[in-house]
């Protein structure tokens, strides 16, 4: 029994750590001309109200699918909100023909695929993950 | 255990077997073609027996005593949506709910082609939602707001809720948020149901209007205009032919003062929200300003806050309209054959009178991915009786009634 328990505790230790310890990188194709956003901007640009980049490309927004601890992480950092609101959110834009959500992609590296190979692309990872590929335009602190 | 009781012990089961259903994913990945839909299941309990409880005008019968009554608020939408471009999409959307025949046949509520002339200018013609207020367009969305319904008080007097048209929207950043302002055009095409089984179509109305909003961070700043034209039919034609027949000068301009045909209405509206983390709050009123006696102008307005704690977020609202109430005389004796023209006036003019407020207090609890479970209890005071937003009735009802509601909401 204590071993269990402690092992429960131990986990939820470091999960909690591995959540403080990572930042949330915004990342974009180094091809973009975008050097840096501010978190309004990045409000704009995931909630699709802002539907361009500073450069004036048409933004591909690019989401991490379904419950997953980043894509949870982004929201609350981002904007204090849950992901049933988030999809609620969409829903009424997306029902009412006024945008889609960003496109849903599995895993981190698929971000970093479509953002290294599009020029408008713009995603978000655990900073820890970002190469040389990409380029940070904006950091999410826990 | 009664038929209420039954029936919502019924809706409680299936709202404790929905998390096991694998739902699709409400999602885009890079298809072209996507298919998406949502729904609403339940519905309220009117503990009143004496007038009929309905969510909007569109609605023939409502509910009253007698069990939950599920035909007010289930519905079911799919929506196809097809991209083959990042400047062009075509979207289909058919709904099925209580409609003003008593069916459920389903409509085609949204047929649109979307072009992007830019990033933020957007044109869109073809079949568009109703967007005379902030979220008119997507009431149907039970999943997209937190209430059961949207306050009826606001929502229920909107006799359209598509047009077949066109509508322009352009955005630009202003500061730290975003400019937008929309223009639309179109014609209304529904239907609604009269009294005794009668039924007025809307074909031949115009409507055009526009609204410029400020959405920053977490505020949104709204004002709106629509105009409205209805079309050359009549509903109060067989009494309005009677007035004029007579002869007398009184009757034949107070048939003019309450024929609905070709007549205008102009709606401006005001709404600020305030969204900030686990905190919504809303506040909407409008003047609906009218050319006939027979739907009379009318002022309403509602205060929405809830507040997220975990996966429930309880929320209170407070709703209210109050319309003119014409009083007026036709000049004839009331003796035959002019008392029944005299009755049938009275009547139509008290039919579209509506002066109600609404206290709510519910909760909405996000128990699973994209599917919401809601219960809510209204009570309501209707200063009327009857009402626009009655259905029949009784003439001892004190106007006062409370409803409880449940309901689940999914999208996939």
């Amino acid at each position: 029994m204590w071993i269990r328990v402690g092992g429960l505790l131990g986990f939820m230790l470091s999960a909690s750590l591995t959540a403080g310890a990572d930042d949330l990188a915004v990342i974009v194709n180094s091809q973009s001309g975008v050097e840096q956003l501010t978190k309004a901007e990045v409000i704009n640009l995931f909630l699709g109200r802002q539907k361009k980049l500073p450069s004036g490309a048409t933004a591909l927004t690019v989401d991490l699918a379904g419950p997953n601890a980043e894509k949870q992480q982004f929201y609350a950092r981002l904007v204090n909100k849950e992901l049933a609101e988030i999809n609620s959110y969409w829903a009424r834009l997306f029902f009412s023909g006024q945008g889609s959500p960003p496109r849903q992609v599995e895993a981190s590296e698929e971000v970093l695929d479509i953002v290294e190979n599009n020029k408008s692309a713009i995603g978000y990872v655990e900073q820890a993950k970002v190469d040389s590929r990409v380029k940070i335009v904006y950091i999410l602190k826990d | 255990m009664d038929r209420f009781s039954t029936r919502f012990f019924i809706s409680i089961l299936i709202g404790f077997w929905f998390p096991s259903v694998v739902l699709a994913e409400f999602s885009l990945g890079n298809e072209t073609l996507f298919l998406n839909g949502f729904g609403t299941l339940g519905g309220p309990y009117n503990f009143d027996d004496r007038a009929g409880f309905i969510r909007d005008i569109s609605q023939p019968k409502g509910a009253r005593g007698d069990g939950v009554d599920w035909s007010i608020d289930s519905r079911l939408g799919l929506q196809g949506t097809w991209k083959p471009r990042e400047d062009f999409e075509s979207t289909l959307q058919l709904v099925s709910k209580y409609r003003y025949d008593g069916s459920y046949r389903p409509e085609i509520t949204w047929a649109f082609l979307k072009y992007a002339i830019s990033p933020n200018v957007q044109i869109r013609a073809g079949r568009l939602g109703a967007d005379l207020y902030l979220q008119a367009d997507s009431r149907d969305i039970g999943y997209a707001y937190l209430w059961v319904r949207p306050p009826v008080d606001y929502f229920g007097r909107l006799f359209a809720s598509y047009l077949d048209g066109v509508d322009f929207v352009a955005a630009r950043e202003l500061g730290e948020g975003m400019l937008r302002g929309k223009l639309y055009a179109g014609q209304a095409r529904e239907t609604l149901p009269g009294d005794g089984g009668s039924e007025y179509s809307l074909d031949g109305t115009t409507v055009m209007g526009g609204h410029l909003e400020y959405q920053h961070l977490h505020w949104l700043v709204r004002i709106s205009y629509g105009a409205i034209r209805l079309g050359d039919e009549d509903p109060l034609e067989p009494l309005l032919s009677a007035l004029q027949s007579t002869g007398i000068p009184q009757a034949s301009a107070l048939a003019q003062e309450m024929s609905l045909a070709e007549k205008r209405f102009n709606f401006f509206g005001a709404g600020i929200a305030y969204d900030e983390g686990p905190l919504q709050s809303q506040l909407m009123v409008s003047r609906l300003s009218s050319e006939s006696l027979t739907y009379p102008s009318s002022t309403a307005g509602y205060l929405s806050v809830g507040y997220r704690i975990g996966q429930w977020t309880p929320y209170l609202v407070y709703s209210r309209i109050k319309s003119e109430h014409p009083q007026r005389t036709t000049g004839l004796p009331d003796i035959s054959p002019f008392d029944a023209i005299n009755a049938g006036v009275s009547q139509a003019l008290l039919a579209g009178q509506a002066d109600q407020e609404t206290f709510s207090l519910g909760a909405r609890y996000d128990f699973a991915r994209n599917v919401d479970f809601k219960l809510q209890l209204d009570w309501i005071h209707s200063r009327d009786n009857p009402s626009l937003l009655w259905i029949d009735p009784e003439s001892d009802w004190d106007g006062r009634s409370a409803v409880l509601s449940a309901t689940l909401d999914f999208i996939f």
